[in-house]
């Protein structure tokens, strides 16, 4: 009986102990000192998971952007269905949570956000455009992000160097959700196409949309004897990067392009044939700064050539600043400055990155990781946060948010 | 000393209220540390709204648990009655319909599930396996990466009508009758416990099978509805963990794994919102969200530790 006595008194005093580790007011902190009184404010964030790139997020949040401005945060779990997002939503407005910050954006999202909006919690999303019913909502806020032209565009660009080098190179495109799930994947697959098409005078059979969103291995009729095949599909099906594998061994292939983060499930398969044929694969990802980005940049394969040749970046700390901002600023009383000029939400554009081989990621690699990096540091935060910059608009909001590429912070730091 | 621990284990009344008694303990420390906001009446409902679904599928489940079978195709089968459900409203823009659909979709997967497994005398864990596999892909290639969406007006008026919480308490009322009052109930205990000697006895093993699956099926129907008419979407992430959360419930709500005597029809309900409540109150109570997983875990074990007790020997089940 002392036994079952003691386990349960254990428990009780653990749980006693660890809800006294989550404070419930932010530390003061010298950065706040002189500010507006503005907060205390606590902030929900949801995470849709939880990687290095996210515990970056939360560090950059809770550790430097809290405390100069009085805001604390509770972060989620990794949310994987509605259930959660909107017992997460519950749960932090019961703890009293103002504000909801999301870097979840699958679909529940949609009724997340409304949910947060009954609750009188603000909301903005690192989502694309906001769906219709979060109109006139009015605690709903907008999005921040890259839209899918902007990636497009980015893909293309990054692509461009490693195929218009005067040789003929045939070209893998793994196009993940192209067929149907993401708009995104979507649309790079076809602002690819779009581009080796202008590149190559390429004629295709069918429609650039119709291509793009092909379900299965489509080898591209390109009117020409350049090879193109879509390699649809993600890691965690069966038989999928066997299938790819199978793709690369026949040897015709010497550029991967993946249009989604799935690229560490590729450069196994991607090693093994070009040891195979002793020739190099090159490699353009979308990728999240990180431990696995840095090593495929840093790392040579056996041909000579680094795993990963050029890659499109999210730069997650900045765009979790951005994001802030918008939700502080509707906080203290603006909610209308991430809005159009007639008071409708929208996307405000958030540039992705783009890295054009390993020279350019030493460089970059530096920016947004330590509070001596930070892409929107608590001067840059203060300039988009009307309390603290009263003249501030909507357009000028608008730009600071999308002035944030790699080369626009390095030049704001003197790199 | 081991042999009172072994004892007040086994006692049934410790069993049986222990449960009740953790989750009291939990909900008074939480109502400390909140400084008395944990339970204030929107906070209870919005738990009670987290845990209903989980706790409707677990009220149905006890009835195939309790006979000594695990069925973890729960999830998919409220899944995919989902999927078909939101596509037949889709079509007709129907409510009457879209409520039809659920109830008889859920139905006839857990009938066509206890058939295969109880006229065939296949395992129902075995037919479970599969039918998870198989339901999964129906729903995927239904859904075809679409979300479907039922309109928020809609949504706002159902949760309003309350709906969800007259459906649960009318399905867990007619349930706690048939598990507990009728031979139903004690019938699938008594398969749970011994279903050799049950078998002996003369009871219909098969019919009284199919009827669990079939009141679950009820159970899965309304948990569609209830799920539908508060998340507003389906998706193929919808309901993705639910199979684990009522095993999780049951478990937690004291009922052993394998069924038995000491299968109580409340099971499901306790459990669900035992880990409402934690899930509730950790965060409430500030706690860091890296160590929430690792303390629910923690509080988990304890009462599995306190609820379950090996069998002695499989395949036979202890009650």
């Amino acid at each position: 009986m002392k036994k079952i006595i003691s386990i349960l008194l254990a428990s009780v005093l653990s749980l006693a102990l660890l809800a006294g580790c989550g404070s419930k007011q932010p530390a003061s902190s010298p950065a706040s000192s002189g500010a507006p009184k503005t907060g205390p404010f606590k902030i929900a964030v949801a995470f849709g998971a939880i990687s290095t790139t996210e515990t970056a997020m939360q560090d950059y949040l809770q550790k430097y952007v809290g405390p100069a401005f009085n805001c604390s945060f509770i972060f989620s779990e990794a949310i994987n269905s509605a259930d959660k997002a909107l017992a997460f939503v519950e749960n932090a407005g019961a703890s009293g949570a103002k504000a909801l910050i999301s870097f979840y954006t699958d679909a529940p999202q949609e009724q997340m956000f409304l949910k947060a909006n009954e609750m009188g919690m603000y909301c903005v999303s690192n989502a694309q455009t906001p769906p219709q019913s979060w109109q006139n909502q009015k605690y709903i806020l907008g999005t921040i992000g890259s839209n899918n032209k902007l990636v497009g565009e980015a893909f293309a660009s990054i692509s461009k160097p490693l195929l218009n080098d005067g040789q003929k190179h045939n070209v893998v495109i793994v196009s993940g959700g192209a067929s149907g799930a993401s708009l995104q994947h979507q649309q790079s697959t076809i602002a690819l196409l779009e581009m080796l098409q202008n590149m190559y005078s390429l004629k295709y059979d069918k429609d650039i949309t119709t291509i793009a969103k092909s379900t299965a291995v489509t080898n591209v009729n390109t009117g020409t004897d350049m090879k193109i095949a879509i390699y649809p599909g993600f890691a965690n099906q069966q038989n999928y990067v066997q299938g790819f594998s199978s793709l690369l061994q026949t040897g015709e292939y010497d550029t991967v392009i993946c249009v989604y983060a799935g690229y560490t499930n590729l450069t196994a398969a991607i090693d093994q044939v070009e040891k195979t044929y002793k020739k190099n694969i090159r490699l353009a990802v979308l990728g999240m700064p990180g431990p696995d980005l840095d090593t495929f940049f840093k790392t040579k394969d056996s041909t000579g050539d680094t795993v990963i040749n050029s890659a499109i970046v999210k730069p997650a700390n900045s765009v979790a600043g951005a994001l802030f901002a918008e939700v502080y600023n509707a906080l203290t009383g603006n909610p209308d400055l991430g809005k159009t000029a007639d008071g409708k939400i929208q996307q405000l554009l958030f540039p992705m990155w783009t890295i054009s081989g390993a020279a350019e990621y030493a460089k970059i690699a530096t920016i947004d990781t330590s509070e001596k990096t930070y892409g929107l540091t608590i001067d840059d935060l203060k300039k988009m946060i009307k309390v603290y910059t009263p003249s501030l608009t909507n357009e000028q909001f608008a730009k600071l948010v999308l002035e944030n590429t790699a080369q626009d912070i390095m030049k704001r730091r003197g790199m | 000393m081991t042999m009172v621990l072994t004892n007040l284990k086994n006692s049934r009344w410790v069993a049986r209220i222990l449960p009740i008694i953790i989750l009291g303990v939990l909900m008074a420390l939480f109502q400390v540390i909140t400084e008395g906001t944990f339970l204030g009446p929107a906070n209870l409902k919005r738990m009670l709204d987290q845990a209903l679904v989980v706790a409707t599928v677990s009220t149905g489940a006890v009835f195939i648990f309790s006979g000594g079978s695990i069925n973890i195709a729960m999830g998919a089968t409220t899944a995919l009655a989902s999927t078909i459900s939101m596509t037949v409203f889709k079509m007709t823009n129907s409510v009457p319909a879209l409520f039809a659909t659920a109830i008889i979709v859920g139905v006839l997967i857990m009938a066509f599930t206890g058939t295969i497994s109880s006229k065939l005398h296949v395992p129902v864990l075995f037919v479970t396996v599969s039918m998870m596999g198989l339901l999964s892909a129906m729903n995927i290639f239904i859904l075809n990466g679409a979300t479907l969406t039922l309109p928020y007006a809609l949504q706002v008026s159902l949760r309003n009508s309350n709906f969800s919480y007259y459906a649960f308490f009318v399905y867990f009322l007619i349930a706690a009758v048939l598990f507990h009052f009728t031979s139903i109930g004690r019938s699938l205990k008594f398969l749970g416990a011994n279903k050799r000697c049950a078998r002996l006895t003369g009871l219909n093993e098969v019919k009284f099978e199919f009827l669990g699956f079939l009141i679950a099926g009820f159970g899965v129907g309304f948990a569609v509805l209830m799920n539908l008419i508060r998340s507003g979407s389906v998706s193929s992430t919808t309901l993705g963990t639910l199979n684990m959360d009522v095993m999780l419930a049951i478990v937690l709500g004291g009922m052993p794994v394998f069924g038995g005597s000491k299968s109580r029809i409340y099971a499901g309900v306790i459990g669900a919102m035992t880990v409402a409540v934690l899930n509730n109150g950790m965060l409430m109570s500030g706690v860091p969200n890296g160590l929430i997983t690792g303390v629910r875990g923690l509080i988990f074990l304890i009462l599995v530790i306190s609820g379950q007790k090996r069998p002695e020997g499989l395949p036979s089940r202890q009650g």
